[in-house]
């Protein structure tokens, strides 16, 4: 009979623990959600006007009959419990509901336009890490000089523009000035993919910029934490080069709050970004989450909230497994 | 010698006319026209849609049995005339014959009837329902005489219910295509509906069958396709307009007009004209309070300066009018009674003191949470302080707004409502007692006895009497305050010709619209 390894054993032992935590995330995940979706629910009757109030205009003249009749056939007639209760019974069964206004069911109404949201996270997220990352690091590597000043300036800047401002100007720069990008709109064509990309430039530049602001101080701070760490004085008194030092040693130790506000960013993305897909025309999820709330597209809103929440918890739960593989001293509990 | 002189001289005139004269003077088919609109469809269901977004796209589609010319008068569309019985309870409508849907098939009396019938039933959830409903249109009563022949009867008279067909509002759209999954709209306007694609685009093709020929008997429209992309905010529109990618703009913010007038840019063919939405400034008669004592209202009326509102709100661009209908339309009456056009903030401080109110008051005032709407209220609320009242604003988006105003829970109301062709569609559902939208309770037994009396005269010049004294007798009460019409700002790019608008603004008229524009080089504009 075999006897395990000490090292097996503790293989073993980790595999385990990280089985154990994804369980214990998908447990916590289920009742997260209601809560969510209850709070939201709550929410969304408290503001005043209901969907029938939104669907007429002064000229379509909605009578009482009509109001009646509206209310009985989307359920607004029943306690608030009760609307709540069916709706929850539905979900659970997959079925998110029909929107009220589009009169399309939800899953459909959202699937049409993720690609969009998820399009310009990806093309933000690029750019945000093609600056800042160099940017940070060269700050941290270069502080106190003319290279560290023009870094952090610019990360001040890219903090304080406001984006709609921003979009508006690289419009003006780029669509009419120097006319080498459409000013708004959206294309999405595997057969096309130099159209899609001058769709999402701009847009992801705007989006792009402040976080990249953000990410470029937090590279410098955390670039800078390290350097100054003993383990930095070690390599370099052995004579290993800077280049290595720099990028295989510091470089990855700080990158684990960095990931952290990546992650975070990336769910806040996801969730759609309501002020550039205005001004750029962008036919995202923010623009449609926006819209519901105003419409009181009471099951469109619970829909998208949902689905918001799962991709925030999930995208946080793959930043902790990135975590272990960024510093695998991490366990994760 | 003279013969020989004459020839040639002939030649080179003929010549010069032909190829010296710009193209621009002769219609050139073909193109695709992109055209910026800042609204966009909820569903490609025409028959469902309703507010500004239908408006905008289904005109150009679909029509309706009466259209609007450039001053927004009623002229024939689907329908060639009408005839109405002395009661004004019985209309008979002639369908004009070899109108065909997109589909091929003939459009018949049978297919209004069809289209009409489906908007009242509750259960298709149509939004023209209240609107057919209220104008006495009831299903049981459309008779079909004959292929081409439709009659409506009414309980009650109402002389005005051709305008309720209008082809801005009440298409008719082909029955079968009412519940088609998915939604595809046929109808018998100038483009055929293609495709929507939610916030991106909507694709429509030239109608081939179309109807309506221009002035000279040629077909219309002109150009191949057209591409309506909704672009929500106000300086994406300017600048993708400015950028080329699109040819025509529905609005452009008002602010950038003062320049625009003043240096013209090259590229641009600007549309500035008066418009149609009236601005009012409401006040609560529900609840008990000081607006009920007509003395705080005149107060506030005469505390106004308007002509500097209108010109806050329009840039200048909008005189200050008493009544809902704006200048050089049918319903406008000239040299209407005004005491509040200027202001006069003595008497308006005299009268206050008189109510009661020498230390001044503070009044609720909701406001719809849309800029022009709250820069009306700014300024409204800065000229009423200066005689000691004090408007407390509540700012609410659309969905608050109307519930608040539904429930009638404000003192002050203000904003600006569309323009309706016949003032019985204005008029009768905002002023008469107990009416649905008679928003702030206003009640004047003689101004309903009037309304009342206009909706089954026959006569114009008495109808027309009738709804002067309406609009004096309004005036009068001082219950809702008119200021003026907001302009119309549209602008189309010099590429691109003849995208003119009637005193609406709209996309798709009868003599005019998209159907009507051309490019002076259309192979640029595939």
């Amino acid at each position: 009979m075999g006897v395990l390894s000490p090292v097996t054993c503790v293989k073993l032992q980790n595999e385990e623990r990280v089985q154990r935590y994804i369980l214990h995330r998908i447990l916590v995940l289920l009742p997260v959600l209601i809560l969510i979706s209850l709070f939201c629910f709550s929410m969304l009757h408290m503001i005043p006007g209901d969907p029938i109030d939104v669907m007429f205009d002064e000229d379509d003249f909605d009578d009482a009959e009509t109001r009646v009749f509206y209310e009985k056939l989307l359920g607004l007639d029943r306690p608030f419990h009760e609307q709540y209760i069916m709706w929850l019974g539905k979900v659970l069964q997959g079925d998110f509901g029909n929107s009220i206004h589009f009169d399309r069911p939800n899953a459909e109404i959202i699937w049409e336009r993720f690609p969009a949201t998820i399009l310009l996270a990806f093309g933000a997220i690029i750019v945000s890490i093609v600056i800042a990352i160099p940017a940070g690091v060269i700050a941290a590597i270069k502080r106190n000089t003319a290279a560290d000043h023009g870094a952090m300036t610019f990360a001040l800047l890219g903090i304080s523009i406001p984006n709609f401002w921003l979009g508006i100007l690289l419009i003006m720069a780029f669509s009419i000035y120097f006319p080498i990008l459409p000013s708004s709109g959206f294309e999405a064509s595997i057969a096309d993919p130099v159209e899609t990309i001058k769709y999402l430039i701009l847009p992801s530049i705007t989006l792009g910029t402040a976080l990249s602001a953000i990410l470029a101080r937090m590279t410098r701070s955390e670039m800078l934490e390290e350097i100054g760490k003993e383990y930095v004085r070690t390599a370099r008194a052995k004579g290993v080069p800077e280049r290595t030092v720099i990028f295989k040693h510091t470089l990855k130790n700080a990158m684990v709050p960095i990931l952290t506000l990546l992650g975070l960013q990336i769910a806040n993305l996801l969730g759609g970004t309501v002020i550039v897909e205005t001004v750029f025309q962008w036919p995202g999820v923010g623009s449609l989450v926006v819209d519901a709330i105003y419409g009181r597209d009471y099951p469109l809103v619970q829909a998208l909230i949902l689905i918001f929440a799962v991709i925030f918890v999930t995208v946080n739960f793959f930043v902790d497994i990135l975590y272990k593989w960024a510093n695998p001293r991490i366990t994760l509990e | 010698m003279i013969s020989k002189l004459v020839l040639p001289t002939a030649a080179i005139a003929i010549a010069s006319a032909i190829f010296l004269v710009p193209s621009v003077m002769a219609q050139n088919y073909g193109g695709t026209l992109k055209i910026g609109v800042d609204v966009d469809l909820k569903t490609a269901n025409f028959a469902k849609t309703s507010g500004n977004s239908h408006a905008v796209y289904a005109p150009l589609v679909s029509e309706g049995l009466v259209n609007f010319d450039m001053k927004c008068n009623v002229v024939p569309a689907l329908a060639t005339h009408w005839d109405i019985s002395k009661d004004a309870k019985t209309f008979t409508f002639h369908i004009r014959k070899g109108v065909k849907f997109h589909n091929g098939r003939e459009l018949t009396a049978a297919d209004v009837k069809k289209t009409i019938s489906w908007h009242r039933k509750k259960k298709n959830r149509s939004k023209s329902r209240g609107r057919y409903k209220r104008g006495g249109v009831s299903s049981k009563r459309i008779k079909v005489l004959d292929r081409y022949t439709v009659q409506f009867k009414l309980k009650t008279p109402s002389v005005s219910l051709p305008v309720l067909f209008n082809s801005r509002k009440s298409q008719i759209l082909a029955p079968e295509s009412l519940t088609s999954k998915p939604p595809r709209p046929i109808g018998t306007g100038p483009f055929k509906f293609v495709e929507w694609k939610p916030r991106q685009y909507t694709k429509m093709v030239r109608n081939e069958h179309y109807w309506r020929k221009d002035k000279n008997g040629k077909k219309l429209p002109y150009v191949d396709k057209l591409i309506i992309k909704p672009i929500i905010d106000g300086s994406t529109r300017y600048l993708a307009l400015k950028s080329g990618d699109i040819h025509w703009a529905n609005s452009i913010p008002l602010d950038k007009i003062p320049n625009i007038k003043k240096n013209p840019p090259k590229w641009m063919t600007p549309g500035i004209k008066a418009g149609s939405r009236w601005w009012w400034f409401q006040m609560q008669q529900k609840h008990k309070g000081p607006l009920r004592d007509k003395r705080v209202r005149m107060a506030i009326a005469h505390a106004f300066d308007k002509q500097a509102i209108m010109d806050g709100l329009t840039w200048g661009m909008a005189s200050v009018e008493n009544q809902v209908f704006p200048p050089g339309t049918n319903w406008y009456f000239k040299n209407l009674p005004d005491p509040y056009k200027k202001a006069n903030v003595k008497k308006a401080k005299a009268l206050l003191a008189e109510a009661g109110f020498a230390k001044g008051l503070t009044l609720n005032t909701i406001v719809r949470n849309r800029t022009e709407v709250l820069n009306f209220a700014t300024l409204a609320q800065a000229q009423l302080k200066k005689v000691g009242i004090n408007l407390k604003l509540r700012v609410m988006d659309y969905g608050a707004h109307r519930k608040t105003t539904k429930k009638k829970k404000y003192d002050t109301n203000v904003g600006h409502y569309s323009f309706q062709p016949d003032p019985h569609w204005r008029y009768q559902t905002q002023f008469s007692t107990g009416a649905r939208s008679n928003n702030p309770a206003y009640s004047n037994k003689e101004v309903d006895k009037l309304m009342k009396k206009a909706a089954g005269e026959l006569d114009k010049k008495k109808r027309r009497a009738m709804y002067r004294k309406v609009v004096e007798l309004i005036n009068k009460d001082v219950v809702v305050l008119f200021f003026g019409h907001q302009p119309i700002a549209q602008a189309s790019r010099k590429e691109l010709k003849n995208f003119v608008t009637n005193c609406n603004g709209d996309t798709q008229w009868a003599y005019g619209g998209a159907s009507n524009a051309w490019f002076v080089n259309p192979s640029k504009h595939k």
